[in-house]
């Protein structure tokens, strides 16, 4: 036997061998060599598990027997998981996991992902994870803060990690952690005299919210040396040793840490959560970083200091440029859109999702000015004199751009017509030949064909197309019926109709209107003539012309083909006014016929996370959440101390709570009494009386509270006052059926009164409690701004400011406008 | 125990190789079989190892001496391969195999990773006929299985997305 053929033979060798190539390369190549080859590509291909983290526990031994097959394993939790019991079974999970490697002494795992909600207390459960050899990606999801020490748990765990991230999904963003992530002042005095195994292996750390002081984080950067990516997302700088956080403005030595402990580094992010950088932070981590052809900032660093930085230093190197919106900011003096990608000549990717590049600047031909100048004639005067000239540059200078993420929007206002899109699809089939990726996000997008989404098959080298929107107008199979790479005969014969119909449209549609001022007009046509001067003809932009012109490419002499290199083509709506979930199911197979090479989406984009969080458990439900809620919320805020004003809370909310419902039952069945009770099967409350229940309940006031209890007792045949739990039922991600009645109670502790409630209403409470108030409830005083909550922590002693997701914002606004007004609180449905 | 000491290997022809202890370390064989016999001054038998390749292995052995993440350095699947050893594996394919077995047989990681990733860059982008071609396999599947094989990849390429 020749040693190719024994060395072959071997299975520890080939397996070996073929773990080098690429899953693709197994997947299409290799496993189709013969037998042996097939077997062993098959032993070697990813084996994902997704763990709940509630599982009863008989399956919980058939997943034990799985997990040495697992490559990946992702752990997730449903939402009616009370926290202790998460620890509890994150503890067993754990504890499996060590057993089963003990018995077979290896694992296949790879890889393990814990998903949002599962990580209680970072502390406790990262030292339960059992140590992972072969682990090389460790990821997990997280909103909250965290310690930089707790890195170093992660280490002894995991010693051969290759990719470290945690950080949030954003998808999924209700939080359950609480607060007490910082560590031991001790352990960081131990962590900088002890001599730390270097992570070799570890090339990307993606970190959100640490929270870091010098001493830990030079540690941790001699720990890894040869990370060639680091993303470090609102980092946030404090001292131990009194757990008082050091001055705003001071990320000067974290930088320069990073500059003299990362020479492999080739990507880095950087930004601090209480402050954008300073001129002087963001220059010097370009002068750290001088050779990156990579850069990437949050927006709110992305000054004219960064622009004027890469722009004098290097801007011959940049190609990659990723602008990312992570702090809520309001900021106006920033650098558009427009003026980067009109500077950066060698810029080839740009990513800044949230950035906006304006109507404004895209509309040469003053289409905008001149339809207003149409209808409202009365102040055509005013509009014209409105108008301004153009200001700077408009050709982008980045001809070879070829990734390409934005949003598009109006400096003032935004409105769905198809203007609007013909005019952005229009100009962006004539600026950017080279791109291959686009990402558009836009509030409205008219994507019918009046719109103009087929102008953008003028980029022939697209290769992945996505649009997210907020408006599902008109989205259908005609608005698409050019998707097709060739034209199908039934285009052709539709054609003449179609080119009919758009001539009639240039031809009604009387454009060039005098309506823009004539040292306007000379102005943009000075741009066009720049633009034709480089190769772009921007001069039908916005026109119906341009649609008329995109038909004599495709069907004339040029017969255009559309996208012949689409991999990825997806739309991406919030409304679902227009579209059902069946309507835009029925799109998408019809697009991915047209298009059977490429991977094609066409969805609903997801819910806003809270209002799912809550909508999920029935409507019933909803009211009853939110009225504890902002029971609970404003018991943070007032002092409790005062039995009269917690008893005049509590009427307040019961009183909300059973009117919200008794309002919903009439809309229902026209029967107050009765359906209240059915609305609320297990709300057998102490609080209002029937006559309590009209609406005319203005005057509903303290006089009550003779007759109640500071307590909701839902269904009062339960009076379990142990905070024990009901048997476990294995959940399902569509939880809320009509199971209550057959669920045990459960106390809530937590609250600031007690509530019996069904696993499914508590699920929903502590949903809500913790995303909302948990982070809150210790710092005051409170100020609400501009949707932000604004709190002074005792452990910080100055002000900081939270950013609040809309549903919380609701629920806070409300009380703040209401409450001290002393006005009735109506909870109706909002979603 | 000084770690200058001095170890005699034999190859599967009798050849006779003096060697550094830490180079004999390097091999997790040589390592535990000193560890747990201590130096006793005879020459250790290596019989599955020819002279050439000895030579070879103890090459590289004695390159990567002081390297210090010897254990860890080279098994990482996307690094590149450095340009020494690049230039070590450019060799015959059946020394390279005779490589693999050594390594394989001595315990020796890294070099393991080097030949078996020298190995993995020759099949890819190769069509699997052109691999079985260069590495002399038959193929015994029936145009069946090649069909249900390529059925399974199907379905589970539209699960993952």
């Amino acid at each position: 036997m020749s040693p190719s053929q024994l060395a072959l033979s071997i299975p520890e060798i080939l397996e070996h061998i073929l773990a080098f190539l690429s899953l693709k390369d197994r997947q299409i190549a290799a496993q189709f060599v013969c037998k042996r080859w097939r077997s062993i590509c098959k032993g070697l291909a990813p084996v994902p598990f997704i763990w709940p983290l509630c599982l009863p526990d008989d399956e919980n031994q058939t997943a034990r027997g799985l997990i040495h097959l697992a490559h990946n394993i992702t752990i997730r939790v449903f939402q009616s998981k009370h926290a202790t019991e998460r620890l509890a079974s994150w503890a067993a999970m754990m504890g499996m996991i060590s057993d089963a490697l003990l018995e077979r002494r290896q694992s296949k795992l790879r890889s393990l992902h814990v998903m949002e909600g599962v990580i209680v207390n970072l502390s406790v459960q990262l030292s339960q994870l059992p140590v992972l050899p072969n682990l090389t990606t460790l990821k997990i999801d997280r909103e909250n803060w965290w310690d930089v020490m707790h890195l170093f748990t992660i280490f002894k765990k995991c010693p051969n990690l290759e990719e470290l991230i945690i950080k949030p999904t954003w998808t999924t963003r209700y939080v359950h952690d609480n607060m007490s992530s910082l560590m031991d002042p001790s352990y960081e005095d131990a962590l900088v005299n002890e001599a730390q195994v270097p992570m070799t292996r570890l090339r990307t750390c993606i970190l959100y919210k640490m929270m870091v002081t010098i001493p830990a984080l030079k540690v941790f950067l001699e720990t890894c040396p040869r990370l060639s990516e680091l993303i470090l997302i609102n980092i946030f700088r404090f001292n131990r040793a009194d757990h008082r956080f050091i001055q705003l403005g001071d990320h000067q030595p974290i930088i320069d840490l990073i500059g003299t402990h990362c020479p492999t580094l080739k990507k880095l992010h950087f930004s601090a959560h209480d402050k954008a950088l300073t001129d002087l932070e963001v220059t010097s981590i370009l002068g750290h970083f001088p050779n990156f052809e990579e850069y990437s900032f949050s927006i709110r660093d992305a000054g004219p200091a960064l622009l004027a930085g890469l722009r004098t230093v290097i801007a011959n190197r940049v190609t990659t440029l990723n602008l990312l919106a992570i702090q809520v900011h309001q900021s106006t003096c920033l650098p558009t859109l427009r003026d980067i990608l009109c500077t950066f000549i060698h810029l080839i990717h740009l990513r800044a999702p949230s950035m906006e590049y304006y109507h404004e600047d895209m509309d040469v031909n003053d289409v905008r000015g001149q339809i207003h100048a149409r209808w409202n004639p009365s102040r055509f005067r005013h509009q014209a004199a409105m108008t301004e000239g153009p200001n700077g540059q408009y050709i982008w200078a980045c001809r070879g751009l070829r990734t390409l993420h934005m949003t598009v929007g109006g400096r003032s206002g935004d409105t769905n017509s198809s203007y609007n899109a013909l005019i952005m699809f229009g100009f962006l089939s004539r600026q950017c030949p080279q791109l291959q990726e686009l990402h558009l996000r836009r509030t409205m997008v008219d994507l019918s064909f009046k719109g103009g989404l087929c102008l953008l098959t003028r980029l022939q080298e697209l290769e992945r197309v996505k649009i997210t929107t907020g408006s599902d107008y008109e989205l259908d199979e005609q608005a698409l019926f050019w998707l097709r790479t060739t034209p199908s005969t039934i285009d052709r014969i539709h054609y003449p109709l179609l080119k009919l119909k758009t001539k009639r449209d240039c031809h009604n549609w009387v454009h060039r209107l005098p309506g823009t001022a004539t040292s306007v007009r000379a102005c943009w046509n000075r741009i066009i003539e720049d633009g034709q001067r480089v190769g772009v003809d921007l001069n039908n932009v916005g026109l119906r012309e341009d649609l008329f012109e995109w038909m004599g490419e495709r069907y004339g002499s040029l017969k255009l083909p559309t996208w012949p290199k689409l991999q990825f083509f997806s739309i991406e709506t919030k409304e679902r006014r227009n579209t059902s979930d069946t309507a835009l199911q029925k799109l998408e197979t019809f697009v991915a016929n047209a298009r059977p090479e490429a991977q094609v989406h066409i969805r609903h984009s997801p819910r806003d996370p809270f209002e799912t969080s809550i909508s999920q458990y029935t409507p019933k439900y909803y009211h009853l959440v939110l009225a504890i809620c902002l029971y609970a919320y404003v018991s943070t805020l007032i002092d409790l101390s005062d039995q009269s004003t917690h008893n005049y809370l509590f009427d307040t909310f019961a009183a909300a709570t059973l009117d919200s419902t008794a309002a919903m039952a009439t809309t229902a069945a026209q029967d107050n009494s009765v359906s209240t009770v059915d609305a609320f099967p297990c709300y057998n409350a102490s609080a209002p009386s029937d006559s309590a229940m009209s609406s005319n309940r203005g005057s509903n006031n303290p006089e009550h509270e003779d007759e109640k209890s500071i307590s909701i007792t839902l269904n009062s045949s339960v009076k379990n006052t142990t905070p024990t739990h009901g048997p476990t039922t294995k959940e399902t991600t569509t939880a809320a059926t009509d199971t209550a009645d057959s669920d045990s109670f459960v106390w809530i502790q937590g609250l600031p009164f007690q509530v019996f409630a069904t696993p499914l209403i508590l699920a929903a409470i502590t949903d809500c409690y913790y995303s909302v108030l948990e982070p809150y409830k210790n710092s005051s005083p409170l100020v609400l701004h501009k949707g932000q909550v604004v709190c002074k922590p005792p452990s910080l002693g100055k002000y900081i400011a939270y950013p609040l997701n809309d549903m919380a914002a609701f629920i806070v606004s409300l009380i703040w406008i209401l409450l001290p007004k002393g006005m009735f609180l109506r909870v109706g449905k909002v979603v | 125990m000084s770690a200058h000491s001095q170890i005699l290997l034999t190859s599967s022809e009798g050849t006779e190789f003096i060697i550094d202890r830490d180079i004999a370390d390097k091999s997790m064989l040589l390592k535990c079989m000193l560890e747990d016999i201590g130096e006793i001054g005879q020459a250790v038998p290596l019989p599955n190892v020819s002279g050439p390749i000895l030579t070879k292995v103890i090459e590289y052995c004695t390159h990567h001496r002081d390297d210090p993440n010897f254990l860890s350095a080279n098994d990482d699947v996307a690094a590149e391969i450095d340009e020494w050893d690049l230039e070590y594996c450019k060799v015959d394919q059946g020394t390279l195999y005779e490589l693999i077995l050594a390594a394989n047989y001595l315990d020796i990681k890294p070099l393991m990773d080097l030949t078996c990733k020298t190995v993995a860059n020759m099949i890819k982008a190769k069509s699997p006929e052109e691999i079985r071609k260069t590495f002399n396999i038959t193929n015994d599947f029936t145009p069946e299985e090649e069909d249900q094989v390529r059925r399974e990849n199907g379905k589970g390429s539209r699960r993952l997305s």
